[in-house]
């Protein structure tokens, strides 16, 4: 059987052949020959889905299978890196398969990561051409002068004093079934057969607000007399008057991107018309046939925090597109639901925008504006289509309302037995959705049985709901999660939400029905389905257990809200139109509340005629206004102050230096440091290390490393200051106690599968291995706090916790800085919609660094998020001046080595091969490195002018040079005590004298350099809504110690699994699937 | 069988506009009811129709009767009694037409052929329809800005012995918007963002009056032509053809002048009218 047989056959079960066993066991040269073959039959197959999933399979073989038996020399070019980057992956491929005469694991990476991007790319660009060509789309995209505009407004709108309101009030939607990312646009496109859910249209209300549930999405339309596009966000409290066609098309700028992206969807401004620099008003003058007249447009969704899986942001924006279609006419009704044609119509627009905006949704994600309960299923593209030939469905699915099938009774035995949740968990879809995609193109074993096991159990589900059993709908839901769920992405669960189900089911016991995972992935929105007996009670108990487990988990588990519980209710409509007139020609009352106070700043005969007749209805109709208004003009003194009286009051109590601070802060602020300052001297001869001079293991030395571990020599380092800003995208958790892997024993995290490698090695070798944890300021108490609950798991091992003593206060960056940053600095290029939104953004930045002020202190924001650990280099001095050295070698007299790593390589292990060998060379340091493969990006091992050492990318004066370097630092080091002590210049006996340890640290901090490194922090506010602002910070290395003259160091290659960080979450399943996961669970297994 | 021809003119909008002037190339001005008259019954040639009705407001008999004079007995002027739109009014021809087929054109539209005489675009559509034996609309390729000003047709292109443009209509819609018109009026053949807009002229077998009785007697009465128009396809065949010719929508802004500027750059003038343009445009 052959590749090409497996994407070509008509034959469902060789085209279902999953890909892991046709390579297993395959040598290099039949790997070789495949991918020569995939190659040729990628160019030239028409199909794009075999073509995709050609390109898949080709990444997936260089990335698991040729990297590791690659034995070739040559370096990735770094001109496939920068094109990579820069999107050209066929350039890319190009450039390595000319560089592959022999395969090096570092080519074989680069073209899996160019093969990779290139799978995706194509995907993308296929979506995008069936929205284009979508018949009702496509005309928009022709109107590129406004003397093609062809749209004319309901001449209803347009009848003055007051212009009447359309206001559209759209439900949310739910998936019943989840039926294993099914929904997922490629997915559905290629397996349209497999694509089914079960879409429920609801109302919603926060438990205990005191409303009834109602529809959570408004989008309000009128005339104004004024010629602009007034844009409001009521929830995200943004307003803005576009007077250009330019702003309309500038996403990013402002909170409003949404509603510009439904301008723009409906055709109202058409996407041909960007960059065409035509003036605004003349279009808003073809559009309401008269000078001086403008649209306004408002949104508002009520009460749904962000991440709730309710697909909120797709269908505000079909909200938007609907009410802007019904007022030019393109949908056939100005009021009242919409027809099925006409929803078809708003959710390929809708689809559209979220393309345009940059986002990207799910192909049941406009679900809320069909009524109530519907089947949602994909459908075979025929002739005719214009999917037809590329993909072997249709862009949008075919919806079936299920209303009429299912007893009211059933309903409301579902209403009533279903309590909505949002956990909090601050989320990123993204790579659980690519990761799903690639299994299913891949066809993983594992992966491909769960689907069917998926789709049986959607058959199941379908007629428990028709029959309206609950009860069985709720087991099935949960056997859902449970099996293929978690079986085709185990990341799609954690162990909060483990948590939370346990927690429900030891209080409810068979009363507690089963669980309901929403949308991509747990821990945002959630159902739980119990007895309907328990009606209320069960909402109650699951806020309370929503509580408590959250509070468990807060330093573990990045939250961006407290959990709330919703009432529900099925909202037997969908999205419905009124039109607001005469004296009722109002907007909400929280839109009013919002835009009142500005207009009472003008004097009353600036203001146009609306709108001071406006400011008389609203009086009339909100007479409960005042009160709420005078807050809102005179905001009360607290409202207005920040974090920072506390923010002083931790710096104080966490020993920080303000003097060292401010001569950092005045060096910043001149450009004396700064991100350009951090490099070499210019002067610094820079060259490859050659493998000949690295230290070789030798099998003798693993006696020695076993024999010195039964002594009682060695020491373990896991460096746990880090709060995994890149796992959780800078939200601020313990990067130690994230929870990250259900392993056969169970959830475990970072330190926990540190700590059992420890336990098994203690094992082992029979002698007490001891195990330091090094903590920051913002990881300290959790950890400590961790182990104290943890201790009798633990009782065995001899854990200590050494206290960071470092911190630092952000800034916000330099204008140089940034620019230095986005402009000089190599940068990842996103597709050509995502650039757009990100240049905006950009924009917006650097208006925020000019008002907050270039070089001040950052303090907008938690206390937690202004202040920073310095780097690893403070971790090691840091158990010098906390005594937790000392205590060590008081208690293990023997104690002269240790194993430094940080909290995410896995792979560390105290192996006596590598020990022995550090031991035998006799070096201060022996420092582990690896390979260097795609993507691994910081520390390198270089010869600078003549001496090897460590050297940070931040230093290098060129990205370039960085990938003429072979070995990436897996900063895993071996220390020897006696040699480090002597560098800072103490002996053990001094190790007691704090003013001499203290002299000695700054000494020899003086010697390494300060970096400054730009950092990307969350900045929460509103209702889960999220900023991300860089700012400056500083720190010093652990590697840069190598540079000391006077320390001898050893370098080491170890295999990658050994030496591999994770580092975010999109790196997991690479992880799993490379054997490392494996590894882990290997060398923890026996315990 | 007789033919007669029926033109609307009795919207209020409408009321001057027949009596409106262009110049002709010999510097002669015509009303555009006279440049109408000729279109069906040409000076020196057989009438094209046997007769013809204005459709006209009510109340303004006597100013169009002036207008109409000279044309004699072979023109009838008919009011509505009240202005009920489109469909209404050419509904008041019920009695003039009878049970034979008919010429209708809209009385706000100018035509020009592209060679030759206006009215042997009128005689090409009446060639159509005996050939097919069927109702005709005249239609142009129209890009979709234009949408919101004219009714539109979907069909399907259909093969004639005469070698004509002709499409089998199914749809036809009242000013659809861009959306509408994708989803439902595409046409093979035409460049995309083109669709069938009327020309303004149609060819109606009695049928188009029986479907109006009935609609009549149900109280159910189409809102516009292209709602008829578009019950008349599902019920029998209807064709649309493309005539070799321009239309000028004279309601529409700077209607007129576009009529008068096409009308003069198409004849012996072309020079001097072109050399007057760049005179107004180097100002």
């Amino acid at each position: 059987m052959n590749l090409i047989d497996i994407l070509t056959s008509s034959d469902p079960a060789l085209r279902n052949y999953p890909f892991e066993a046709w390579a297993a066991g395959k040598d290099l040269a039949a790997l070789r020959e495949a991918a020569r073959t995939l190659e040729q039959f990628r160019t030239t197959t028409p199909s794009l889905y075999e073509r995709v999933r050609a390109l898949l399979f080709l990444s997936n073989l260089h990335q698991l299978y040729l990297v590791p038996l690659a034995e070739g020399a040559a370096l990735l070019p770094y001109e496939a890196v920068e094109l990579i980057r820069s999107r050209h992956f066929e350039q890319a491929i190009r450039v390595l398969r000319e560089a592959q005469e022999a395969p090096s694991p570092a080519l074989a990476s680069g073209l899996a990561a160019a093969y990779r991007g290139l799978a995706f790319q194509t995907l993308a660009e296929q979506v995008r051409r069936s929205v284009r060509q979508f018949p009702g789309n496509q005309w928009m995209f022709r109107a590129g002068h406004l003397a093609d505009y062809p749209l004319r407004l309901e001449p209803t709108l347009l009848r003055p004093r007051p212009f009447p309101v359309l206001h559209e009030a759209t439900p949310v939607r739910m998936d019943l079934s989840h039926s294993a990312w099914s929904d997922i646009f490629f997915l559905a496109m290629d397996f349209p057969e497999g694509a089914r859910v079960v879409n429920i249209s609801v109302d919603l209300a926060l438990r205990g607000s005191g409303q009834a549930p109602r529809p959570p999405i408004e989008s309000f339309l009128r005339v104004i007399d004024e010629p602009v596009l007034r844009l409001a966000s009521v929830d995200l409290e943004a307003r803005a008057d576009l007077r250009t066609l330019e702003e309309v098309f500038d996403y990013g700028a402002d909170y409003l991107g949404l509603l510009k992206a439904a301008l723009i969807a409906s055709g109202v401004v058409p996407p041909g018309l960007e960059g065409s620099r035509q003036p605004l008003g003349e279009l808003l003058y073809r559009l309401t046939g008269a000078r001086g007249l403008g649209l306004e447009l408002a949104s508002q969704v009520n009460d749904i925090p962000k991440g709730s899986r309710l697909a909120v942001s797709t269908n505000l924006l079909a909200s938007l597109i609907a009410t802007l279609m019904r007022a030019t006419g393109q949908i056939s009704s100005l009021t009242g639901p919409l027809s099925e044609s006409d929803r078809r119509l708003v959710a390929a627009r809708a689809i559209l925008g979220e393309w345009l905006g940059g986002s990207g949704g799910g192909w049941q994600d406009s679900g809320g504006i069909w009524p109530a309960i519907k089947l949602i299923e994909g459908e075979a593209a025929r002739e005719g289509d214009p999917e037809f030939g590329l993909s072997r469905g249709r862009l949008l699915p075919r919806h079936t309302l299920l209303s009429s099938e299912i007893a009211p009774e059933a309903q409301a035995n579902l209403e009533a037995s279903l309590v909505l949740v949002h956990g909090g968990m601050s989320q990123d879809v993204g790579p659980i959705l690519e990761m799903c995609t690639e299994r299913y193109l891949l066809r993983s074993a594992r992966e491909w049985q769960d689907r069917q096991k998926a789709m049986a159990i959607f058959d199941q589900l379908l007629a428990a709901l028709r029959a309206g059993d609950i009860r069985t709908l709720a087991r099935l839901t949960n056997e859902n999660y449970e099996g293929p769920i978690r079986g085709i992405i185990p990341w799609a669960a954690n162990a909060y939400t483990e948590a939370l189900v346990q927690a429900a089911r030891a209080r409810y016991g068979e009363q507690f029905w089963g669980f309901w995972m929403l949308g991509g992935m747990s821990g945002g929105g959630m159902g739980f389905v119990f007895d309907r007996a328990l009606r209320g009670e069960a909402a109650a108990g699951m806020a309370e257990i929503l509580a408590r487990v959250k509070a468990h988990f807060s330093s573990a588990v990045p939250f961006a809200i407290d959990p709330v519980v919703y009432e529900f209710a099925i909202n037997p409509q969908g999205s419905v139109a009124t039109l607001h007139e005469g004296a009722a020609a109002l907007l909400s009352r929280k839109y009013h509340l919002m835009s009142v106070p500005s207009l009472l700043r003008v004097p009353l005969g600036e203001l146009t005629e609306e709108r001071r007749l406006e400011l008389g209805r609203v009086a009339a109709h909100f007479p409960d206004l005042t009160a709420p208004l005078f807050e809102r003009l005179f905001p009360r003194e607290e409202a207005q102050s920040t974090q920072g009286p506390g923010l002083d009051e931790v710096l104080a109590g966490l020993g920080f230096d303000p003097v060292a601070h401010e001569r950092l802060r005045a060096d910043y602020r001149a450009n004396r440091i700064g991100l350009a300052k951090n490099l070499l001297p210019t002067t610094a001869r820079i060259e490859d290390a050659d493998p000949a001079e690295l230290l070789l293991p030798r099998p003798e030395d693993a006696a020695l490393g076993e024999a010195a571990l039964r002594e009682g020599r060695l020491a373990i380092i896991t460096l746990a200051g880090g709060v995994g800003s890149r796992w959780t995208k800078g939200a601020g958790t313990v990067k130690a106690l994230i929870p990250f892997h259900r392993f056969s024993r169970g959830y475990l995290n970072f330190l926990e599968v540190h700590l059992a490698k420890t336990q098994r090695a203690q094992n082992v070798s029979g002698a007490k291995l001891p195990h330091v944890v090094t903590t920051s300021y913002l990881t300290g108490t959790p950890i400590a706090r961790y182990l104290e609950t943890h201790a009798v798991q633990w009782s065995e091992l001899d854990v200590r916790v050494s206290e960071g003593r470092s911190i630092g206060l952000r800034l916000v960056p330099t204008r140089a800085d940034l620019r230095y940053l986005w402009e000089v600095l190599p940068q990842q290029k996103l597709d050509e919609q995502k650039e757009k939104v990100r240049a905006s953004g950009r924009a917006s930045l650097l208006r925020w660094v000019e008002q907050a002020g270039e070089a001040s202190d950052y303090r907008a924001n938690l206390v937690t998020q202004c202040i920073h650990p310095v780097g690893h280099w403070y971790e090691v001095p840091n158990l010098l001046l906390n005594g937790t050295l000392a205590d060590l070698l008081e208690a293990y007299p023997r104690l002269d080595t240790l194993l430094l790593h940080n909290v995410d390589t896995l792979g560390a292990t105290a192996d006596p091969l590598y020990y022995g060998a550090h031991l035998r060379s006799g070096a201060a340091f022996t420092v582990e490195v690896v390979e260097k493969q795609f993507g691994d990006h910081g520390g390198s091992l270089a010869k600078i002018n003549g001496r090897l050492r460590l050297v940070e990318s931040l230093s290098l004066p060129s990205e370039e040079t960085e990938f003429q370097l072979r070995y990436y630092n897996a900063s895993t080091y071996w220390l020897s005590i006696e040699r480090l002590l002597a560098v800072f210049g103490l002996s053990r006996g001094q190790l007691r004298d704090g003013a001499a340890v203290q002299e000695a640290v700054r000494r020899t901090a003086q010697r390494v350099p300060s970096y400054i490194t730009i950092k990307d922090v969350k900045r929460r506010w509103g209702r889960g809504q999220e900023d991300i602002f860089p700012v400056a910070q500083f720190e010093r290395l652990w590697g840069d110690m190598t540079a000391l003259e006077e320390l001898a160091c050893a370098y080491v290659a170890v295999p990658r699994r050994r030496g591999q960080q994770l580092k975010e979450v999109a790196q997991l399943d690479t992880w799993l699937r490379d054997g490392s996961a494996a590894d882990v669970e290997a060398a923890i297994a026996s315990l | 069988m007789s033919l007669s021809a029926v033109i609307t003119a009795a919207a209020p909008k409408q009321r001057h506009l027949l009596h409106q002037t262009l110049a002709r190339a010999e510097g002669r001005l015509d009303t555009l009811a006279r440049f109408a008259l000729e279109l069906l019954m040409p000076e020196g040639r057989e009438p094209l129709v046997d007769r013809l009705a204005f459709i006209i407001p009510a109340g303004d008999s006597k100013r169009f009767a002036e207008l109409t004079g000279a044309a004699g007995r072979r023109v009838e002027l008919i009011e509505q009694p009240e202005p009920r739109g489109y469909v209404d009014a050419i509904y008041q021809a019920r009695s003039f037409v009878g049970n034979d087929p008919f010429l209708h054109l809209v009385g706000d539209h100018f035509y020009l052929a592209h060679e030759g005489e206006a009215w042997q675009l009128a005689d090409q559509l009446i060639a159509t329809h005996r050939e097919e034996n069927t109702s005709v609309v005249a239609v142009q390729p129209t890009r979709e800005a234009l949408l919101p000003a004219f009714g539109a047709v979907g069909g399907t292109p259909i093969s004639t012995a005469a070698g004509r443009a002709l499409y089998q209509v199914d749809t036809v819609i009242e000013k659809p918007t861009p959306t509408e018109a994708e989803q439902r009026l595409v046409v093979s053949g035409l460049r995309a963002g083109h669709y069938l807009c009327f020309f303004g002229m149609h060819l109606f077998t009695p049928s188009l009056f029986q479907l109006l009785d009935e609609a009549y007697a149900r109280q159910a009465v189409p809102r516009s032509l292209s709602e008829a128009l578009h019950q008349l396809a599902q019920r029998e065949r209807v064709l649309a053809t493309i005539l070799p010719g321009s239309r000028f929508d004279l309601g529409a802004r700077y209607g007129i002048l576009q009529a008068q500027l096409a009308l003069a750059l198409s004849g012996p003038d072309r020079e001097e009218v072109l050399t007057m343009l760049v005179e107004l445009l180097a100002r």
